[in-house]
């Protein structure tokens, strides 16, 4: 998926989701199996972002998406089936339906 | 940065927390838990070195470049697989990316890795005593002209860049001649220890280092390097602390064992599962006594007791080894919102 729908995907998840729905995605990112393999770019970008605790803005969000659709995208989507981000989910499967 | 801690006797010590990372993921997951613990109040990051794992100077390179606090050693390296004198270029090297963060922990090595990779351990007294003095020439710009060990002999070494900066140096000690080398001659000592009762006696051994020297207690950091499991239910942090255990009860010699009256014939079963690669016999024949003497685990209010005890002894720097817990995020989540600020 590439960036500009990411963006437009992370502007349908609320504020008040944000927090909750950032820590389940971070325990995706740090637990799935193939870390080694996230691209370099994107890893460093997660870090930044963290250093700077900007993963609840839009950007952050968007890398943490990214970052958990690379290394586990059914977990990623079950958990924002589970938080009640369906249109989010959906916008994502249609979009990597697409691809 | 470190804060006085009232102890219940009314008296107020210095404390500060250090925690530990194992570096066999892949670095950027490291870095996040290094960035989670500097946020969170720790003040010292140790990560391992083992050739098994991922590099320690590689990670340490990334989290420097990610943090901008917290200090940061190897925890710790060992002359025999390293020669010194690369552990002082690394180590001086390190310190160019953040200066006044780095430290270097040194102690003798694992046994069982160190046979593993097929390296006779002579002298592990000597040797360590050699490679701190060479180790501290060198980032002293001193340099090393014709130095004769016992186990280390160099005709001529100097760095070719200058330390602006003292980098302290610490021990990685538990048996008693190397606890009283670590009073004698670190600028810290890590007790690789967990129980209370044996942190105690080392911190003893090593306050005779330090009056054997001339010098005071109160030049030295006296880490405890604890392995260390935390979470909300007790029988989870056991649980989690059983891995661990099972390899520190397997290199563990028989008069350890024997006075922490765990049965040799149970550790036995342990060890010959683990060599033979079965980790689930290993890891499930950990039983509470194993994880008592040689773990630091429990609830958040358990710990905080057991840390209480640990820092009456001495310390002056409580490390959360690994394995910190079954999640380690979490883990690292629980020390910081309930067990530090007990402390700070």
């Amino acid at each position: 998926m590439n960036s500009l729908n990411l963006f437009g995907v992370v502007a349908k998840i609320p504020r008040s989701s944000r927090s909750s729905l950032s820590t389940q995605l971070i325990d995706i990112l740090l637990n799935a199996k193939g870390g080694d393999k996230l691209p370099s770019g994107l890893a460093k970008n997660f870090l930044y972002l963290w250093q700077k605790n900007r993963l609840e803005e839009d950007e952050g969000m968007k890398v943490l998406l990214e970052a958990t659709l690379f290394l586990d995208a059914e977990a990623t989507l079950k958990q924002l089936k589970d938080s009640n981000l369906i249109e989010v989910a959906d916008a994502i499967q249609m979009a990597q339906q697409k691809r | 940065m470190p804060s006085r801690w009232l102890s219940r006797k009314g008296d107020l010590q210095m404390v500060s927390f250090g925690i530990e990372f194992v570096p066999k993921e892949v670095y950027w997951r490291t870095v996040y838990y290094a960035i989670q613990a500097e946020r969170g109040g720790f003040d010292n990051l140790w990560i391992t070195d083992h050739f098994i794992n991922r590099s320690v100077y590689v990670t340490l390179t990334m989290i420097l470049n990610y943090t901008d606090r917290i200090k940061v050693g190897t925890g710790v390296t060992n002359p025999f697989l390293i020669s010194p004198l690369a552990t002082a270029s690394n180590i001086a090297s390190l310190n160019e990316v953040a200066p006044g963060r780095v430290v270097c922990g040194i102690g003798a090595g694992d046994l069982t890795t160190l046979e593993q990779a097929g390296v006779q351990v002579t002298k592990p007294l000597s040797a360590m005593r050699e490679a701190v003095q060479m180790i501290n020439a060198l980032l002293k710009g001193e340099g090393l002209q014709n130095f004769e060990g016992s186990v280390f002999r160099v005709k001529s070494a100097k760095l070719a860049f200058k330390v602006r900066n003292p980098i302290p140096i610490y021990i990685g000690a538990q048996g008693a001649k190397m606890l009283k080398l670590a009073g004698e001659m670190g600028d810290g000592v890590l007790i690789n220890a967990s129980n209370p009762a044996d942190i105690k006696e080392a911190v003893e051994l090593v306050k005779e280092g330090t009056s054997a020297a001339g010098r005071s207690m109160d030049k030295i950091d006296v880490a405890a390097y604890t392995a260390f499991s935390i979470h909300e239910s007790e029988e989870k942090a056991f649980k989690a602390s059983m891995p661990v255990v099972a390899f520190i009860v397997a290199g563990a010699p028989d008069p350890i064992l024997e006075k922490h009256r765990v049965n040799l014939e149970a550790a036995k079963r342990i060890k010959d599962a683990l060599v033979k690669g079965d980790f689930p016999t290993a890891f499930s024949a950990v039983t509470r006594e194993m994880a008592d003497a040689f773990a630091l685990y429990g609830t958040p209010a358990q710990c905080i007791e057991k840390i209480s005890q640990i820092l009456k002894a001495g310390v002056t720097q409580f490390v959360v080894g690994s394995p910190i817990g079954g999640n380690v995020r979490k883990a690292i989540d629980l020390v910081v919102k309930e067990v530090i600020p007990h402390f700070k």
